[in-house]
C-alpha cells in the first residue's frame, strides 16, 4: 500500500520559504485561508509523484515556466512516499523557470491514474463534467476511456476492432487489394464472355450465309472443287493453281499477233503495188540528179553568205542539217533585232551631244548671273541692320533736338527736327538691309541652278559614246544591212534547193516502202492460216485475208469472254474462300478466349465466395461479441457504476430527486460510448446531468462521480488528494462530504489528503475526522504568511483519546 | 421492518447497519437527555447518532440536542454528532441551530424503506459491488457461439495478442483465397 510520508517544499509556486510537514496520517487536513499555498503543496505532490501538473497544463501549456516562486532561482520538493512493503522511498524535484529535475516517484499507469483518479484539483471540479465529456471526435472522452479501462474488454475490443474491415467491403479495399480485385473483375469478365458469345453468334450466322454462295460459284468454276470444299487450305491452293492461266496468255499473245497482222494488212494494202517498183527508181535517179547539179551551181555562194552572217553572232549556230531557208530566216530576225539596237545606240548618242551642248550653254547664262548678284550683294553689304535697331532704341530717348549722343544741338545743322532724321535714317537702313536679304536669297537660288546643270551636263556626258565605239558600231551596222540584203536576194535559190533535197527525200521513201510492201503480205497470209488452225477456225478456199482476219478475231473473242468469265468467278471463290478461312480462324480463337474467360470466372467466383463466407464469418464475430459485450456494458453500468455513483451521490444530497448515472448503451451498440443521464427517484429518465441538476448539486455529481471511478478500480493507488471541493457546498452538504470522507478513510482505507480554506468546515472536519481508535491519526497542517508575506507552516498529529462522554 | 413508529423504523436500520443502541434516556456527563433513540458507530466510527421525534416537539428536540452538544464539549468528546429528525423537516431556525451542533437527517415519517436507506445513507456502510473488479472479457467472464470454423477459432484466440493480430489473422484469411500459395495458411479454404 503506497502512503504518503512527508513532503518538504520550498520556493514553489506560492509558497514562500520552506513547509516542511509530515504526511502520515490516513487523513491529512490542509487548512490555510486563500492565497496562502494550499494548493501550491498538492501541486508539489503531484508533481513528485507524476512529473508533471496536468490541471494546471490546462489553464497554461507552459505552466513549467512558472513553477519556481516568483523571483526565487529554483524551487525545491522532497516527497516521501511508503511502499507496500513499508520501504520508503524519496523523490526530489529542482524547478526552475527553465524547467524540472528530478524522477518522478510514480510510472505509467500508475502516475495517470493519480492524476487523473486520486487527485482532484480545485480548477478541475467545477469542470470535472465538462471535462470527462470533452471528446474532439477523434478520439473516446476521457468518461469512455475510463469506463472502457474499467470495464477491461481488451479482447472484446480487439475481436471487434480486429474484425473492423469485416462490417463494410470498402475497408478491405488495401489490406486485401485482391478481393476488391475479384469482385470489380467478375462483372467486367462476365460482360466479356457474353461479347465473345455474341461476336462468334456473327460469325456463325455470316459462315451459313457464305458457304452455299461458295458452292454455286465452284460448281461454275470446277465442279471437281466440290469434293474438297470441307477441306478450305486446299481448296483455296487448288484454286490458285489456275490450269486456265496458260490458256488465256495464249490468247491474249494470239490477239496481239492478230492485231499486228490487220496492221502489216492495212500497210501493205496502202503501198504501191510492185508494177510502180520500176518507176518509183527512176524517179528516184532524176531527183538526185536535180539536187546535185543545184549542189554545184547554187550551194558554194549561199553556203558562204550564211557562214559570213553566222560570223557577225559569236554565240549563234545553226544546223547544217536544217533547211537553208530555216537557217536564212533565223539569221535575218538576229540580223533585223541587232540593226536596231545599234541604230538606237547611234541615235542616243546624237541626242546627248545636242543635250550636252545645250546644257553648257544655260550653264554660262546662269553663272554669268550669279557674278552680277555677287557684286550687287557686296555694295549693299555696307548698310548694316544692326545699326538700324540701335538706332531705333535710340530713338526713344530722342527729346527736341538735342542728340542724344554728343548733346549738341541738331537744329544748328538741319531744319529737319532731329527725330524726323533718325526716324528716316532708320527707315532707310532697313530697306537696305531687306534688299540685301533678297539678294542673298536670288544668290542661293541661281547657285542651286548651277548645281542642277553641272549634275545634268555629267548625265548627258555619260550618253555620249566614245569615238572609236561609235565607229565599230557604225561599221557592224552597215555589214549587217549587206548581209540582210544579200539574204533577201539568195532567198529564192535556197528555196528551190529545199525543195530539190525534199524531193530527193521523198522519193527515196518511196522505193523502200515498194520493196518492203511484196515481203510482208505473205508473210501475213501464213501466220493468219496458222493462228486459224490453233483457234480451230475452219480457212475455206480462196478466203480473202481480211474475212479470214474476221473470223479468227470473233474466235478470239468469245474464248476470251468466257475464260475471262470463269477467271473472275474463280477470283471471287478464292475470295470467299479466304473469308471463310478467316471467319474459321477468328471462331476458334474467339473460343478459346471465351473457355479462358471462362474458367478464370469460376475460379473468382469461388473465390469470391469462399471470401464472402470468411466475411460473413467475421460479421457473426462481431456481431455476437458487441451483443456479449452489449450484455457486459448494460450490467457494469446498471449494478455497478451507476449503483456506486448513485450510493455516493445519494450520501451528500439526500434530497436531489434526480440521480445522475451512466446511460445503458444499447446492446450491439458500433462502440461503447459513456454518455451521462439522470434517473428520477421514483423512475423515469431526465436528461444530461448539466441540464437537470443545480449547481451545487452539479459539483456534488462531479464529486461522486470521481469518487466512484476512483472506488471502481481496483485500490492501486490508495490514496485521494481533493483540493478545497466544498467551496460551494452549503452546510447540509458539507456535513455529508464530511462522513463521506470519513468513510473513505476509515471503511475504504484511503489515505485522504484535503485542503479547505474555510475555519468553520476546518473545524467541523477536524472533529468529524477525529481518530476513532487506537493507531487512528489525523495530521492538521496550517499554513499561512507572516508579516513580510514569508509562507508559515506547522503541523500537528492528532491521535486517538478515548471518549469518556460516553461508555464505548 | 414490521416497527409501527418511525423512530423504531429508524432504529432497525441503524442497528442492522451495526450501529451500537444505548439505553434513554440517555446520559452525559451526568446530564440526562430524553430523545428517541441515541446510537454509537462501533469500531472504526465514534459516531453518535440521536433520533428526535418531532412528535414529542420541535422546541424539545432542539433543547434536548443542543444539551448533548454542550455536554459532549464539556466531555471534550471528539463524537460527531447525527440527529436524525423523525416528523416534520425542520426549517429556518430550528433548522440552522440543529445543524450547527452536528449533521441534520430528516427522515419525515420514514414510511418507505428505500427512501429511508437514501436518506440515512451517510450513516451506513459504503458497499461496493462484488463483481466490481471481475474479469469480463471474453475467454473468462464471456464466450461467443462460435461457428464451426477453424477460423473463427483461431480469430478467437488472435484476440487475446490484441486487434492488430486479429485483423492481421482475418485479412491473411481472406487474401490466401485469392493467393494460395502462401505457404503461411494452408489448412483454410
Amino acid at each position: 500500500m503506497y502512503r504518503l510520508k512527508s513532503l518538504y517544499v520550498k520556493d514553489f509556486r506560492s509558497i514562500d520559504g520552506v513547509v516542511d510537514v509530515s504526511l502520515d496520517a490516513p487523513i491529512v487536513l490542509i487548512h490555510g485561508p486563500n492565497g496562502a499555498g494550499k494548493t501550491s503543496l498538492l501541486s508539489a505532490i503531484e508533481l513528485a509523484l507524476t512529473g508533471g501538473v496536468p490541471a494546471l497544463s490546462r489553464a497554461e501549456p507552459d505552466y513549467l515556466a512558472y513553477l519556481p516562486h516568483k523571483d526565487r532561482p529554483f524551487g525545491e520538493i522532497r516527497l516521501e512516499i511508503a511502499e507496500a512493503d513499508g520501504a520508503i522511498r524519496s523523490g526530489e524535484f529542482r524547478v526552475t523557470t527553465g524547467g524540472i529535475s528530478g524522477a518522478p516517484l510514480l510510472q505509467e499507469p500508475e502516475a495517470s491514474f493519480f492524476s487523473e483518479r486520486s487527485y482532484l484539483a480545485q480548477s478541475t471540479l467545477g469542470r470535472l463534467l465538462e471535462i470527462y465529456q470533452h471528446t474532439d471526435k477523434k478520439s473516446d472522452s476521457p468518461l469512455t476511456r475510463f469506463v472502457k479501462e474499467l470495464l477491461g474488454l481488451d479482447r472484446m475490443e480487439a475481436m471487434i476492432g480486429g474484425l473492423y474491415s469485416a462490417g463494410n467491403i470498402a475497408r478491405l479495399k488495401i489490406p486485401v487489394p485482391a478481393y476488391g480485385l475479384a469482385r470489380d473483375d467478375i462483372p467486367v469478365i462476365e460482360k466479356s464472355v457474353a461479347d465473345l458469345r455474341r461476336q462468334d453468334d456473327e460469325i456463325a450466322a455470316r459462315l451459313a450465309e457464305t458457304e452455299p454462295k461458295l458452292r454455286d460459284t465452284l460448281s461454275t468454276v470446277d465442279p471437281s472443287l466440290l469434293v474438297v470444299v470441307a477441306d478450305l487450305p486446299e481448296l483455296a491452293r487448288r484454286l490458285k493453281t489456275d490450269p486456265e492461266e496458260l490458256e488465256l496468255v495464249d490468247l491474249v499473245r494470239a490477239r496481239r499477233e492478230l492485231d499486228v497482222s490487220q496492221a502489216s494488212m492495212a500497210a501493205t494494202s496502202t503501198s504501191p503495188g510492185a508494177a510502180e517498183r520500176a518507176k518509183a527508181e527512176a524517179d528516184q535517179q532524176i531527183a538526185r540528179s536535180n539536187l546535185e547539179a543545184w549542189r554545184q551551181s547554187q550551194a558554194p555562194a549561199i553556203n558562204a553568205l550564211l557562214t559570213r552572217a553566222a560570223g557577225l553572232f559569236a554565240d549563234l549556230s545553226v544546223s547544217e542539217e536544217a533547211s537553208f531557208v530555216d537557217r536564212a530566216r533565223s539569221l535575218e530576225t538576229r540580223i533585223t533585232g541587232d540593226l536596231t539596237r545599234v541604230g538606237q545606240l547611234i541615235s542616243s548618242h546624237e541626242l546627248a551631244l545636242a543635250r550636252r551642248n545645250e546644257i553648257s550653254q544655260q550653264l554660262d547664262e546662269v553663272r554669268a548671273r550669279v557674278a552680277r548678284l555677287d557684286t550687287e550683294i557686296e555694295a549693299a553689304a555696307e548698310s548694316d541692320g544692326g545699326l538700324a535697331e540701335g538706332l531705333s532704341e535710340l530713338a526713344e530717348h530722342i527729346h527736341g533736338e538735342q542728340c542724344p549722343v554728343c548733346d549738341r544741338d541738331f537744329s544748328q545743322i538741319s531744319t529737319t527736327p532731329l527725330h524726323a532724321y533718325v526716324t528716316a535714317k532708320i527707315a532707310s537702313l532697313v530697306e537696305q538691309s531687306g534688299r540685301l536679304q533678297s539678294l542673298v536669297q536670288g544668290r542661293a537660288q541661281n547657285n542651286a541652278e548651277v548645281n542642277r546643270l553641272e549634275r545634268e551636263l555629267v548625265a548627258a556626258s555619260a550618253q555620249v559614246v566614245a569615238d572609236t565605239d561609235l565607229n565599230l558600231l557604225k561599221r557592224r551596222a552597215a555589214d549587217l544591212s549587206e548581209v540582210a540584203t544579200q539574204l533577201v536576194q539568195m532567198l529564192p535559190a535556197m528555196q528551190s534547193g529545199d525543195g530539190l533535197r525534199s524531193e530527193a527525200e521523198r522519193v527515196a521513201r518511196s522505193v523502200i516502202a515498194v520493196q518492203s510492201a511484196d515481203q510482208s503480205s505473205v508473210v501475213l497470209r501464213l501466220s493468219l492460216e496458222e493462228l486459224a488452225a490453233r483457234f480451230d477456225v475452219a480457212v475455206l478456199d480462196g478466203m480473202p485475208t481480211s474475212a479470214l482476219l474476221d473470223a479468227v478475231r470473233i474466235k478470239l473473242v468469245e474464248k476470251e469472254v468466257a475464260l475471262t468469265g470463269r477467271q473472275g468467278a474463280r477470283r471471287s471463290a478464292i475470295e470467299a474462300v479466304s473469308i471463310l478461312s478467316q471467319d474459321v480462324i477468328e471462331r476458334k480463337r474467339l473460343g478459346e478466349l471465351r473457355q479462358q474467360a471462362e474458367a478464370r470466372l469460376t475460379i473468382l467466383r469461388h473465390q469470391k465466395s469462399s471470401a464472402d463466407a470468411i466475411i460473413e464469418l467475421g460479421k457473426d464475430l462481431v456481431r455476437q461479441t458487441r451483443e456479449a459485450r452489449g450484455h457486459v456494458v448494460r450490467r457494469v453500468f446498471n449494478d455497478e457504476l451507476n449503483a456506486v455513483w448513485r450510493d455516493l451521490f445519494v450520501r451528500l444530497a439526500p434530497e436531489e430527486p434526480f440521480i445522475p448515472a451512466f446511460a445503458i448503451p444499447d446492446v450491439g451498440a458500433a462502440d461503447i460510448e459513456a454518455i451521462l443521464e439522470t434517473h428520477h427517484r421514483r423512475g423515469g429518465k431526465g436528461g444530461n446531468p448539466r441540464a437537470m441538476l443545480s449547481a451545487g448539486n452539479l459539483n456534488t455529481a462531479a464529486l461522486t462521480l470521481f469518487l466512484a471511478l476512483h472506488l471502481s478500480m481496483d485500490a492501486k493507488l490508495p490514496m485521494l488528494v481533493i483540493d478545497d471541493p466544498v467551496q460551494s457546498m452549503d452546510e447540509v452538504h458539507i456535513a455529508q462530504f464530511a462522513a463521506l470522507l470519513r468513510t473513505l478513510s476509515k471503511q475504504m482505507k484511503r489515505q485522504v489528503i484535503i485542503a479547505v480554506h474555510e475555519r468553520s468546515l476546518f473545524d467541523y472536519l477536524a472533529l468529524e475526522l477525529s481518530p476513532a481508535f487506537e493507531g487512528d491519526r489525523l495530521n492538521i497542517i496550517e499554513l499561512g504568511r507572516n508579516a513580510v508575506g514569508q509562507t508559515t507552516s506547522r503541523w500537528d498529529p492528532k491521535l486517538f483519546v478515548a471518549d469518556r462522554a460516553i461508555a464505548a | 421492518m414490521t416497527a409501527v413508529v418511525p423512530a423504531e423504523r429508524v432504529a432497525d436500520v441503524l442497528v442492522s447497519a451495526g450501529y451500537r443502541r444505548i439505553g434513554t434516556p440517555l446520559q452525559i456527563a451526568g446530564l440526562t437527555f430524553d430523545v428517541a433513540g441515541a446510537f454509537t458507530g462501533v469500531d472504526h466510527s465514534a459516531d453518535l447518532v440521536i433520533i428526535g421525534d418531532m412528535a414529542d416537539g420541535e422546541r424539545k428536540v432542539l433543547l434536548q440536542v443542543d444539551g448533548i452538544a454542550r455536554a459532549l464539549d464539556v466531555m471534550r468528546s471528539h463524537r460527531p454528532l447525527t440527529t436524525i429528525v423523525v416528523g416534520p423537516r425542520p426549517v429556518g431556525k430550528a433548522l440552522e441551530a440543529l445543524a450547527q451542533v452536528g449533521r441534520v437527517l430528516a427522515v419525515e415519517e420514514a414510511a418507505n424503506p428505500a427512501d429511508l436507506r437514501d436518506q440515512l445513507a451517510i450513516l451506513l456502510p459504503l458497499e461496493l459491488p462484488a463483481s466490481l473488479s471481475l474479469d469480463r472479457d471474453l475467454g473468462t467472464g464471456e464466450s461467443l457461439a462460435l461457428p464451426d470454423d477453424p477460423l473463427a477459432r483461431e480469430l478467437f484466440e488472435a484476440s487475446k495478442f490484441g486487434e492488430d493480430s486479429v485483423r492481421a489473422r482475418f485479412h491473411a484469411a481472406i487474401s490466401q483465397i485469392f493467393d494460395p500459395g502462401d505457404p503461411d495458411d494452408g489448412e483454410t479454404v
